[in-house]
């Protein structure tokens, strides 16, 4: 089924955007996403180590962070720019992971190899950076998940450090919360972070198996999901996204799927990837070779293609009413609309 | 504690592991050596290694693309952070016998759903580990079965089964070979999702019931309409087959045999122990742990100290576990499991069906060197831990002369029994700059470059 209809609400799938590609429309491993003015989106790409023989910090394919807009209709995705590759020098990237916006469109793009959290203009040029390796104030040990808030601050989640720290955008430290463990308000390596319009942080503890929602200032106030694969459950759980109506989206990495939660904590349904048509820049590398369309033909199932496959991330497009999933090593984004006013079809069809 | 006790215990975790530090065979030989060949037997009670932790920092080793060491690295990591270190090591044994190379497979994650189905049943029955291995997509493609059928057989997977997977040259004629191929008709892969727009997806096996030979054969005197497992049955009860796997097992985990094409005329170089093994395999109905508990229990076992070279493998794992701080999926985890295929054994993909030649077929000048300048790289990052804990150990024994400083590091590092002269030259090189006073500031430097020498012995390159 393409459209769910669960406890008041209807997920209907819309459409599947991206294909693998090291540069240009496409993407190598979209782990984080971020909207931006005008219908615009950024793609974190994490790229992957490729050729040995070389340094490790010379050679990996399509590390960098896209820009695309993906309209309300079919086939509107466009490639817009792209800045950022792969290297240990200033505004380079080794393993990029978060990218978020100040209120004047700069891109805060966190690499949680390189400790440091990377700054770009609007225009994709390299502004500066900051922080270094290490576990005190204003330091990392695995930078990912970034949020910057309405009053610009930037909210880091320091995974290896098992914290969340609180910065300004010059990256003046300004507070943490969390700390390793398995209590209320602490975390075991977490990953994404999102906030609602209420102000609440909530941040997918990784390896707890859980997603915590905290107060700005880091006070807990409630958790969602337990260890497993069954229905409510996640294992190490990526990122998150809440909508409007205060629903929870939860990225179920490792059960390649996104489960969903009312803010009181019950499970609604999950979100497998429906992506039965090859997207827009998928079609033509496809069409381009006779022996895939040939082999396409004598594939018994192809619904593993539709499926997510441990998607990293997560984003709520509150203007359009849509979920975004980056459906990571599949190397696209698969959208669901969250349908309002919706009319099912007449039940004795 | 005894040295003997820790000397047999490093023993046995270099053969039935990937060595181990002195912390682990002080506690290991604390428990006892019989205790630790159970835990060793009984792998569910300990820790595998975390494949999450490696695809959460570094996802593009999933389904990775075809380019050298991105499978590798998979398997590295595995075998750098596995707590279960003798099911680690079965695996590696199963992939030197039923050598599949992703070289022509062109696919890597095909090549691992291999190795993690010897995870998975390589300490457990060799019936059923035959029977998954003959429905392996990567095993079907290897050796194409997916072009054996009913209309026209092909032999290869047949023929493999009899000479390199069970029995051995010398006992099975041609004519069984083409019955055997004829039993495995339709035993194929289904057509995959073509890598394209989206990565790559997976083969399954499939049964195609109407490209079978549903007709009567006669396959080692017996006759019947065979299909696969039937053929499987047969060459499990072959007395050939116990012996075999015995002399695998036996070459893998207890001394050099010759390669395996001399098999059929070279006797094995301890007919008793053979003979023990392969009636233990015969007496458990083909269970491969219980054979393993007789090996490791063996006085042939326990004499057959360094006297087995070690596989690439075994040097290049050993020694990032003897020298920590590499659990970490770090950037570059690529090419560093590319160090084992400058050694000459490339992960999952062995020079041909047949496998790797091992024992001194390991050592060429070239290969030799690239040990040797690998391990010594490794032993001089004195900050790592597990060359800081030999430097502690050695600190605690206070201020050094020559000889204690190599008799101490030679101990850990074992202990080694490097040969008399082998050990003189060491001790004169040490002493030409004294005793090792820890108070001065190259005293690590100096314990560092000790152990690049030892690493440099040849008694290191013996497990």
């Amino acid at each position: 089924m393409v459209t769910q209809i669960v406890a008041g609400r209807v997920y209907d799938y819309d459409r599947v955007v991206g294909r693998g590609a090291v540069s240009g429309a496409g993407f190598a491993l979209p782990v984080s996403m971020c909207l931006g003015e005008g219908d615009r989106i950024y793609v974190v790409d994490r790229g992957s180590e490729y050729i040995p023989g070389a340094p490790w910090n010379r050679v990996a394919h399509g590390s960098r962070v896209g820009v695309f807009t993906i309209g309300g209709e079919q086939e509107d995705e466009e490639w817009v720019s792209e800045f950022g590759k792969y290297g240990d020098a200033a505004g380079e990237l080794i393993w990029p992971a978060g990218v978020a916006l100040d209120s004047d469109g700069n891109a805060y793009v966190t690499d949680e190899w390189l400790n440091r959290v990377s700054v770009f203009d609007r225009a994709g040029n390299f502004v500066t950076h900051w922080g270094s390796e290490g576990s005190g104030p204003g330091q990392f040990s695995g930078p990912s998940g970034i949020l910057i808030d309405d009053q610009d601050t930037v909210y880091v989640v320091d995974g290896r450090n098992h914290r969340v720290q609180r910065l300004a955008t010059d990256g003046t430290y300004l507070g943490e919360f969390g700390g390793l463990g398995s209590g209320e308000g602490q975390f075991n390596a977490p990953w994404g972070l999102t906030q609602d319009a209420e102000g609440y942080l909530y941040v997918a503890d990784h390896k707890n198996n859980r997603v915590q929602k905290l107060t700005a200032a880091g006070e807990f106030v409630a958790q969602y999901g337990s260890y497993g694969e069954g229905r409510g459950q996640l294992n190490r759980p990526a990122d998150v996204a809440v909508d409007p109506d205060g629903d929870i989206y939860i990225c179920d990495w490792g059960n390649s799927r996104v489960q969903v939660f009312t803010q009181e904590g019950r499970f609604l349904t999950s979100l497998v990837g429906d992506a039965q048509e090859l997207s827009k820049w998928a079609r033509p590398v496809v069409n381009a070779s006779p022996q895939v369309l040939l082999r396409r033909r004598e594939v018994k199932n192809i619904e593993v293609e539709w499926r997510l496959a441990l998607p990293c991330a997560v984003e709520y497009d509150a203007a359009r009413g849509r979920l975004l999933i980056a459906d990571t090593h599949r190397n696209r984004i698969q959208i669901y609309n969250k349908v309002k006013g919706y009319v099912s079809a007449q039940r004795n069809l | 504690m005894a040295n003997q006790d820790i000397a047999l215990m490093a023993h046995l975790m270099r053969r039935a592991g990937f060595g181990a530090t002195r912390d682990e065979l002080e506690e290991r030989a604390a428990r006892g050596y019989e205790a630790t060949v159970e835990e060793l037997l009984n792998p569910a009670g300990q820790e595998p290694a975390d494949r999450l932790e490696l695809l959460r920092y570094q996802p593009g080793f999933w389904k990775p693309p075809t380019s050298a060491g991105m499978g590798g690295a998979v398997w590295l990591h595995d075998m750098v952070n596995t707590h279960r270190v003798l099911q680690e090591k079965m695996v590696l044994f199963w992939h030197h016998v039923f050598a599949t190379g992703y070289s022509k497979i062109d696919h890597y994650h095909e090549v691992f759903k291999q190795i993690d189905m010897f995870r998975d049943l390589g300490m457990g029955n060799y019936r059923e580990l035959l029977v998954e291995l003959a429905k392996n997509p990567a095993m079907i493609y290897w050796l194409d079965n997916c072009d054996n059928h009913a209309y026209a057989v092909n032999e290869n997977w047949g023929r493999e089964l009899l000479e390199l997977f069970s029995m051995g040259v010398g006992n099975y004629t041609e004519d069984d070979v083409r019955e055997c191929s004829r039993a495995f008709t339709g035993w194929t892969v289904s057509p995959m999702i073509p890598r394209s727009a989206y990565g790559r997806f997976d083969w399954e096996f499939e049964y195609q019931e109407e490209d079978h030979d549903d007709e009567e054969k006669t396959f080692l005197g017996h006759t019947g309409n065979f299909n696969g497992e039937d053929i499987i049955d047969i060459v499990c009860r072959h007395p050939a087959t116990a012996r075999f796997i015995a002399r695998h097992l036996y070459n893998f985990f207890v001394a050099d045999e010759p390669q395996v094409p001399a098999w059929s005329v070279t006797p094995p170089n301890d007919l008793a122990a053979i003979d023990l093994l392969a009636q233990t395999f015969i007496d458990s109905n083909y269970e491969i742990t219980p054979v393993l508990r007789v090996l490791f229990m063996s006085d042939f076992f326990k004499e057959a100290r360094f006297a087995k070279i070690k596989s690439p493998a075994e040097v290049v794992v050993g020694t990032l576990r003897l020298v920590g701080g590499y659990a970490f999926p770090a950037p570059g985890i690529g090419e560093l499991s590319r160090q084992a295929t400058y050694m000459g054994q490339e992960f999952m993909n062995p020079p041909s069906v047949e496998g790797w030649h091992t024992g001194s077929e390991w050592i060429n000048s070239g290969s030799l060197m690239k040990r040797i300048n690998f391990s010594a790289d490794m032993v001089a990052q004195t900050e790592q831990p597990g060359i800081q804990a030999i430097i502690n150990r050695l600190q605690a024994r206070g201020d050094l002369t020559a000889a204690e400083l190599v008799d101490g590091c030679l101990d850990l590092m074992g202990p080694l029994e490097a040969q008399p002269e082998n050990r003189q030259e060491l001790v004169n090189h040490a002493g030409e700059s004294g005793d090792l006073r820890w108070a001065d500031a190259n005293a690590a430097e100096r314990v560092g470059e000790m152990l690049q020498l030892i690493v440099s012995l040849r008694e290191y390159q013996y497990a």
